[in-house]
């Protein structure tokens, strides 16, 4: 603490009066004790804490929220909440809020602001986006989304259509995309598919942070107590499949280390003595999947099957090899997953995000085909979607087609990314260089890349190349921070705005928020409204395509066709008493899951479960047209090592990592907490002070090293360390860990902000500030894993 | 005569302390910062305990969500020399905040170690006191606070009843940590009742309680992790 | 009986310090002042900021304030019990020691229990201890024993010094306002005289028990918790050994100073040294012997709980502390008071003891803390300054009042040395 003099008299002051003052006086009214009688009411809303969007009963006070629980029957969380859901009152009431909208004053990033009226604010924007039009150069608005949540999404892109410009970076699943393209390139599947735990007897987690992290995290921790104790008799088994001894390695019934990046391998090893031993469920694997055994393709050539693939690539004893698992123990799995049924294999970031992530992936994936665990009792479910209204088409005028027509700003869906949505990470250069075309201005919505992007620093210095950004968050975050203009929204519990769960429980549902306070807290606005009000204020066909008033008109507009369908939760005569009770209950739900739906779920071109994938062989053969190569170089440009059929069945590819190991010994594994929201949890003292189960510790960040690597280097347990890669370094304390692989240190994710209020500011380090961008290219997505670090005693 | 119990069922727990951060939520409790929180003046009605042991590739971590044990045979109410804690006709320990006087001797009394003492004046954000819940008494610096059961809780489940003209049933009043608790780990009910779920779950095979030789009689249970069994 | 003015200059130099009053007096007593007026402020620091502003937390929630308070109550020891017990065995060595020791023991008494008061989460609110009196705690046995012992250490020190006022009231005009009320009219009479001896016959026998309990129950305040290495059933005695060897350490370096400083050479002589040494010897002795028992019976029979304090002070965090301790208390002063039981030697032994006992007093309370019995809370502990302010502002207070009192009154009992003076020429006779 610093103590200037004025303040030592004032202490000191204080001090002497204390001593002369009764505790009475020193203690503001009313007393202990004393009780007042009060308003109370309850109202519902969703968590946005994770993407697991549980339904929250609120508890107010004379107006005041004071406490959440879950919503009862809301099928994702029934009743629970975790413990961010819990702190989620800390997002409402904290004093960092942005109140009002701020114009920058000072240079950019300077923290000068000037508060100016909601009108001004969207005024400036309007007359901005108005100009780019004029000069037919729509193409040049670029807008960096992240949570969206329902329909906010596609309001976002009809925005972007109606304006005309093809440059929407808005994946809410980034960072798990891996994940998705393994779904993708098996099933056609583009949503998290959760698992069906009430009746499943034997999960087995490729390092999926089912217990701290995973989506859905919520259906996933409620799951564990009811595989564990859930079912008179039946005690099903957890494996956990990770380096890192995380709290979900310690609660499974077993947790097996592996070598970073090799999970593919361990995967389809567990599949060669399931195929091997004939222990999977012929009946699926010949009537809903393809490529399983050797085929011949409609030129009559042979192709190889994944049946054979795996019997000659990943035998035990290969597989060892590769993963560090000895061949009992792979064997040991094999046996229990295949004979414990039903057995559902699953996966999280650390085995998606990897170089060879979709890959992986789609092992993984191969699993539950194997053993027919997708769509059945016990297994993954597909997720199902609610009978929502389609709006009406956009209207877009020719300014906005032709701006539509213009290539992306970050090249996804091209090469070296064919399969990618967006690729934020290469923005940096191509913004730089100006590349395809410069961009000028440049929305942000609740995402914050200066702080959840590897290279950050890379990214402030392209922002400085965009005249105009404007960001819609409630918080001073990294990026917001160096914007030009704040149009704050509110927190998640100051808007009108639909929610589903990624994923959910399968079943077909959505949640509700509404506003919580009768009026905002402060003067601020839900981003849809706003955009709305813009879309009205570009006039023209924008505003055509803007028919509604407000947000909540345009929500309505979707859930009448859930009103008429006359199905699920709640079912009225007319639209106003079902809103009312949508409302009242939180969302909308069907609890029936149709199990089975094969043939209507599996999105491929065979309509099957893809061994083979043609989604991916189709894709690249385009590509190889595209760029007149032949599919081998594409490949090998893609930095696949796989050649022929192998290239598109699941398989292992070596990963990718960044530093030599003799400079940078170690292999960076980053983690979430579940006291932890991504970035944005570090605003919340609930949280910043809820204890990491391993080590106790709270507020702040710290390294996992391994007892022994330590003693080797003589850094002792709470000493200063810095940890540097290629790319930078971080000062922070090392804690000796005895989870920790030798050759691996750990940094739990989430804190290290350099903005963000007063309790996430300047505490603590960004595993980002060491990440190098290394990509899985057909996938499409950064790998997180990628990085090699070394670390010595500061 | 109502007897409140608990029963935590490590089996189930996943170490998420949502029960943790919802009982401070609950019961205005509020965060220390950084700099205490390293002092240990963190206040955690529900704290979470752990445990590392052994070496890589062979690591056991356990861990406790532990609150306070509500022993029948309380080592800390009798050494406070004002009576500002004691049990209850329902079992529950409480305290009395305007009557204790600070001197923590039931603090270092409690083998737990789950009695917290306020070291500093309660600090709220002043955009955060809007979010303190009214049915819970103020705590002022000097004074001892702990668990008790969400005391509050209880009271409104018995005017309720009292008004309807019945007791209680069981799974009606649920403190805060068990019902935020995902995996469904804790249950809460009257230990008199012999058909209530806390009594059934407190004769289980797996039940136990902490430092149970030291003759507290803690009414908070434990369950210990099963095993899987292949066949 | 002689005349008052025959006794003044027989005893001149023990009056003399209460009439002269030079630069070293005021060197000593400013600095002192000031110390006990900045823990003062200190105090008021913390009652202002609360408790936080200690080192404490959780688990270590008594820490400093308590060491203190046991420290002090072990120093108070000294006094009343050792002069008592010295009277009733008529043990005439021990003359010179009484004053000195009496007033040790009614200040070391106002010392302990402040620290009380410091620890108080509403220290305003003390009074409650009375008010609303729960009798089940240790701590009420405390209150109530400490506050007996007090008032018949002040009443002891008091009626022992009657005939010494009355002297000065006569010798002294300018302080009559002080001496003459305190006198209650003493003059010497045969009748007052064995008032006196039935008074101080009584007071010793009632301050031995007293005294006693004062340290058996405040062991009790540890011995009848839970915390592992607190619960044993020798704390006790262990206690009151503690406590005694502490107070006569404390006795010997009080009297070493004032014995230096006011030139008391001719009523301290070596061989009432010797004895003091002697007397400290036998519990340096008793005092090892309850530290081994201690030490074994938990190291050979204690369970986990227990082992895990044990060794943290045996090898662990606590272990140069504690080694100081075994050496200030045992291996430094038992040779000494073996072979030197000179001077000198009995002064280095007894800073020895009184910093060795100190830090038994910390050994005992913090590491059981740090290690309570479940095994996954841990915590750590640095005093503050505010605590270490109050430390040292209550031993200045202490000293302070001592050097206050020796400018009042006789530091050696006139009328008891006169007394046996009178009753060894009558044996000699
Ligand atoms: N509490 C909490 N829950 C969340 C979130 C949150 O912020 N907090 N965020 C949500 C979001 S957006 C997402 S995307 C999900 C992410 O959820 P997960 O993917 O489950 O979790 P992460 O911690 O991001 O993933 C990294 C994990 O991979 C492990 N790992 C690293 N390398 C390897 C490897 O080579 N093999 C294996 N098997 N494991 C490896 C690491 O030990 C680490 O546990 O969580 C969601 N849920
Ligand atoms: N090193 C490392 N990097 C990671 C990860 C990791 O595990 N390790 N995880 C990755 C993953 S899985 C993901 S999903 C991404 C997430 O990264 P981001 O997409 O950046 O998302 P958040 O960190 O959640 O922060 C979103 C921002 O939204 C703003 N915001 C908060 N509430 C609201 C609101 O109500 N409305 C609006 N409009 N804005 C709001 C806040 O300013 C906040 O900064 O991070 C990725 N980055
Ligand atoms: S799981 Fe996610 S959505 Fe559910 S309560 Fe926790 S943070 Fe909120
Ligand atoms: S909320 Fe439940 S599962 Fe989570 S730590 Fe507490 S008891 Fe365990
Ligand atoms: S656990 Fe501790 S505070 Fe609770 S009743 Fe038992 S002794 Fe008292
Ligand atoms: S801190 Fe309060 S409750 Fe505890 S012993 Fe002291 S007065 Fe009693
Ligand atoms: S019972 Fe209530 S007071 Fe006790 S730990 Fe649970 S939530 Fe907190
Ligand atoms: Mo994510």
């Amino acid at each position: 603490m610093k103590i200037s003099r004025r303040n030592l008299l004032k202490m000191i002051g204080a001090a002497t009066l204390g001593m002369a003052l009764p505790d009475e006086l020193l203690h503001a009214l009313p007393k202990e004790g004393e009780w007042m009688p009060y308003d109370e009411q309850w109202s519902t809303g969703i968590c946005l804490q994770c993407p697991s969007g549980c339904g929250l009963r609120i508890r107010s006070v004379n107006h005041w929220p004071v406490k959440l629980e879950g919503i009862k029957d809301y099928p994702v969380n029934k009743g629970r909440l975790c413990p961010k859901g819990q702190a989620g009152l800390q997002v409402l009431y904290d004093p960092d809020r942005i109140r009002h909208p701020l114009r920058r004053k000072g240079g950019r990033g300077e923290g000068k602001w000037e508060k100016i009226s909601w009108d001004e604010a969207i005024g400036l924007v309007t007359q901005r986006l108005k100009t780019l039009r004029q000069e037919e150069k729509p193409h040049q608005l670029l807008v960096l989304g992240g949570r969206y949540r329902g329909h906010m999404l596609d309001l976002m892109n009809r925005f972007m259509e109606a304006y005309g410009s093809p440059n929407h970076l808005g994946n809410p699943y980034r960072g798990s995309e891996g994940i998705l393209k393994g779904h993708f390139f098996t099933m056609g599947e583009r949503d998290f598919l959760s698992i069906h735990w009430e009746e499943t007897n034997y999960v087995l987690s490729f390092g999926a942070g089912l217990l701290e992290a995973s989506r859905p995290s919520m259906i996933n921790l409620r799951g564990y107590g009811s595989l564990r104790r859930g079912r008179p008799g039946i005690r099903g088994k957890l494996v956990q499949v990770e380096p890192r001894f995380s709290v979900t390695a310690s609660k499974a019934d077993q947790w097996i280390p592996i070598e970073p990046g090799t999970d593919g391998a361990l995967a389809l090893g567990i599949a060669h003595w399931i195929v091997k031993e004939k222990r999977y469920d012929q009946d699926f694997i010949s009537r809903h999947t393809f490529g399983f055994e050797d085929w011949k393709d409609s030129s009559g050539k042979n192709r190889i099957g994944f049946k054979t693939l795996v019997l000659k690539e990943y035998s035990p004893g290969q597989v060892s090899s590769i993963t560090g698992i000895p061949e009992e123990s792979i064997i040991r799995i094999a046996g229990e997953f295949s004979s414990h049924r039903p057995s559902v294999a699953v996966s999280g970031r650390g085995v998606g995000m990897q170089t060879n992530g979709a890959y992986s992936q789609m092992a993984v994936d191969s699993l539950n085909a194997l053993v027919g665990s997708i769509d059945r009792p016990g297994g993954l479910l597909l997720q199902r979607k609610p009978p929502f209204q389609k709006w009406p088409p956009v209207i877009k005028d020719p300014i906005a087609e032709k701006g539509l027509s213009r290539q992306r700003v970050d090249g996804a869906g091209d090469f070296p990314f064919p399969f990618a949505q967006e690729v934020p990470y290469v923005l940096p250069e191509r913004i730089g260089r100006g590349e395809p075309y410069p961009i000028d201005t440049l929305f942000l919505y609740y995402t914050n890349p200066l702080f959840s992007i590897p290279e950050s620093e890379k990214f402030r210095a392209t922002m400085e190349k965009v005249p105009f950004i404007v960001s819609f968050s409630p918080f001073m975050d990294e990026t917001t921070e160096f914007a030009d203009l704040v149009l704050p929204d509110g927190t998640y519990f100051d808007r009108w705005q639909d929610d589903s769960p990624e994923p959910g429980p399968g079943l077909p549902m959505f949640g509700l928020r509404s506003p919580v306070l009768s009026s905002p807290l402060h003067d601020v606005r839900e981003t849809g409204d706003v955009l709305i009000q813009i879309a009205k204020g570009l006039g023209g066909s924008m505003a055509r395509s803007f028919p509604w008033k407000d947000m909540q008109e345009t929500l309505k507009a979707s859930i009448r066709g859930v009103f008429r369908s006359k199905r699920g939760s709640i079912r009225t005569k007319d639209f106003e008493e079902f809103w009312k009770a949508l409302v009242d209950a939180g969302g909308w739900w069907d609890s029936s899951y149709p199990f089975g739906e094969w043939r209507k779920k599996f999105d491929t071109p065979s309509g099957r479960f893809e061994f083979y994938s043609q989604i991916m062989e189709r894709g690249l053969r385009e590509l190889s047209k595209k760029r007149s190569k032949s599919m081998e170089s594409i490949l090998k440009e893609l930095k696949i090592e796989a050649t022929g059929d192998k290239a598109f069945l699941p398989h292992f590819e070596k990963p990718r990592l960044t530093g030599e190991e003799k400079n940078y010994p170690f292999h960076l594994i980053h983690y979430k907490l579940m006291a932890g929201a991504e970035g944005r949890g570090a605003n919340q003292p609930f949280l910043q002070e809820t204890a990491s189960p391993n080590l106790q510790e709270r507020w702040g960040s710290w390294i996992e090293i391994h007892p022994e690597t330590a003693r080797t280097m003589g850094i002792q347990d709470g000493d200063p360390v810095w940890v540097e890669s290629e790319v930078g370094k971080v000062k922070t304390k090392a804690r000796l860990f005895p989870g920790t692989h030798p050759k691996c240190i750990h940094i739990p994710y989430g804190q290290g902000h350099r903005a963000y209020g007063r309790w996430a500011k300047g505490r603590g380090i960004n595993p980002n500030d060491l990440m190098v961008r290394e990509y899985d290219y057909l996938g499409g997505f950064l790998s997180h894993f990628s990085t090699r670090v070394r670390v010595y005693k500061a | 005569m109502y007897r409140w119990g608990m029963v935590i069922d490590l089996d189930r727990c996943t170490g998420c302390q949502a029960c943790v951060v919802a009982c401070r939520q609950e019961n205005n409790v509020p965060f220390a910062g950084e700099q205490e929180a390293v002092l240990g003046r963190g206040k955690f009605w529900m704290n979470f305990i752990s445990e590392v042991k052994g070496s890589y590739p062979d690591v056991k971590m356990r861990f406790f969500p532990i609150p306070c044990m509500q022993c029948d045979h309380p080592p800390c109410t009798k050494v406070c020399p004002v009576e500002a804690t004691y049990k209850n006709p329902e079992g529950i320990v409480a305290q009395v905040y305007p009557r204790c006087i600070g001197v923590r001797m039931c603090i270092s009394n409690c083998p737990y170690t789950v009695r917290y003492f306020n070291w500093h004046a309660p600090a709220w954000p002043d955009d955060y006191k809007r979010g303190r819940n009214p049915d819970v008494y103020k705590r002022r610096k000097g004074i001892t606070e702990k668990c008790n059961f969400c005391i509050q809780r209880i009271r409104t489940a018995k005017w309720k009843a009292k008004k309807e003209n019945r007791r209680i049933h069981d799974g009606e009043v649920i403190p805060a940590c068990a019902e935020t608790c995902p995996s469904g780990a804790i249950s809460f009910g009257d230990l008199n009742d012999s058909n209530s779920r806390v009594s059934r779950l407190s004769k289980s095979r797996r039940a136990f309680r902490l430092l149970e030789d030291l003759g507290t009689k803690p009414k908070v249970y434990y369950l210990k992790e099963g095993e899987w069994h292949d066949g | 009986m002689t005349d008052s003015e025959a006794i003044a200059r027989k005893y001149e130099k023990v009056i003399t310090p209460m009439t002269r009053t030079g630069w070293a007096f005021w060197a000593t007593a400013i600095p002192l002042a000031a110390i006990f007026l900045w823990s003062v402020f200190a105090f008021g620091w913390q009652y202002r900021f609360g408790l936080g502003e200690t080192g404490m937390g959780h688990p270590v929630s008594w820490a400093l304030y308590l060491v203190n308070f046991v420290f002090f109550i072990g120093i108070s020891h000294a006094g009343a019990l050792v002069s008592a017990v010295l009277r009733i065995t008529h043990a005439g060595w021990g003359t010179p020691f009484g004053r000195a020791a009496e007033a040790v023991t009614v200040f070391a008494l106002a010392a302990g229990p402040t620290n009380i008061l410091f620890d108080l989460g509403r220290s305003s609110r003390f009074y409650w201890v009375a008010l609303h009196a729960q009798f089940k705690s240790p701590l009420l046995w405390d209150f109530t024993c400490i506050m007996t012992y007090f008032t018949v250490s002040v009443i002891f020190l008091y009626v022992l010094m009657v005939p010494d006022i009355g002297l000065l009231r006569d010798r002294f005009p300018g302080r009559r306002w002080l001496y003459r009320p305190l006198s209650l009219g003493w003059t010497g009479t045969e009748k007052q005289l064995s008032a006196l001896g039935k008074a101080i016959g009584f007071l010793c026998i009632a301050v031995i028990p007293i005294a006693v309990s004062v340290h058996t129950v405040v062991s009790w305040v540890f011995g009848l918790q839970t915390q592992p290495m607190w619960f044993s059933t020798i704390f006790a005695p262990y206690f009151v050994v503690g406590a005694i060897y502490s107070g006569i350490a404390a006795i010997i370096l009080v009297t070493i100073a004032l014995r230096k400083v006011y030139h008391l050479e001719d009523y301290l002589k070596p061989y009432h040294y010797n004895n003091m040494g002697l007397l400290l010897l036998v519990f340096t002795l008793l005092w090892a012997y309850f530290t081994f028992a201690e030490y074994l019976t938990v190291g050979y029979a204690g369970g986990e709980a227990e082992h895990a304090v044990l060794w943290s002070k045996l090898t662990g965090k606590y272990a140069l502390l504690f080694w100081i301790m075994v050496a200030l208390c045992f291996v430094i002063p038992f040779p000494i008071l073996v072979f030197r039981r000179t001077l000198p030697g009995l002064l280095i032994a007894s800073i020895c003891i009184i910093i060795g006992m100190w830090i038994e007093r910390y050994t005992i309370i913090i590491p059981s803390f740090i290690e309570p019995r479940l095994p996954y809370v841990r915590g750590d502990y640095m005093p503050s300054w505010v605590e270490w302010s109050m430390t040292f502002g209550l031993a200045a207070g202490f000293t302070l009042a001592f050097v206050l009192f020796s400018k009042l009154f006789p530091v050696i009992s006139i009328w008891e040395t006169e007394k046996d003076e009178k009753e060894k020429e009558s044996k000699g006779n």
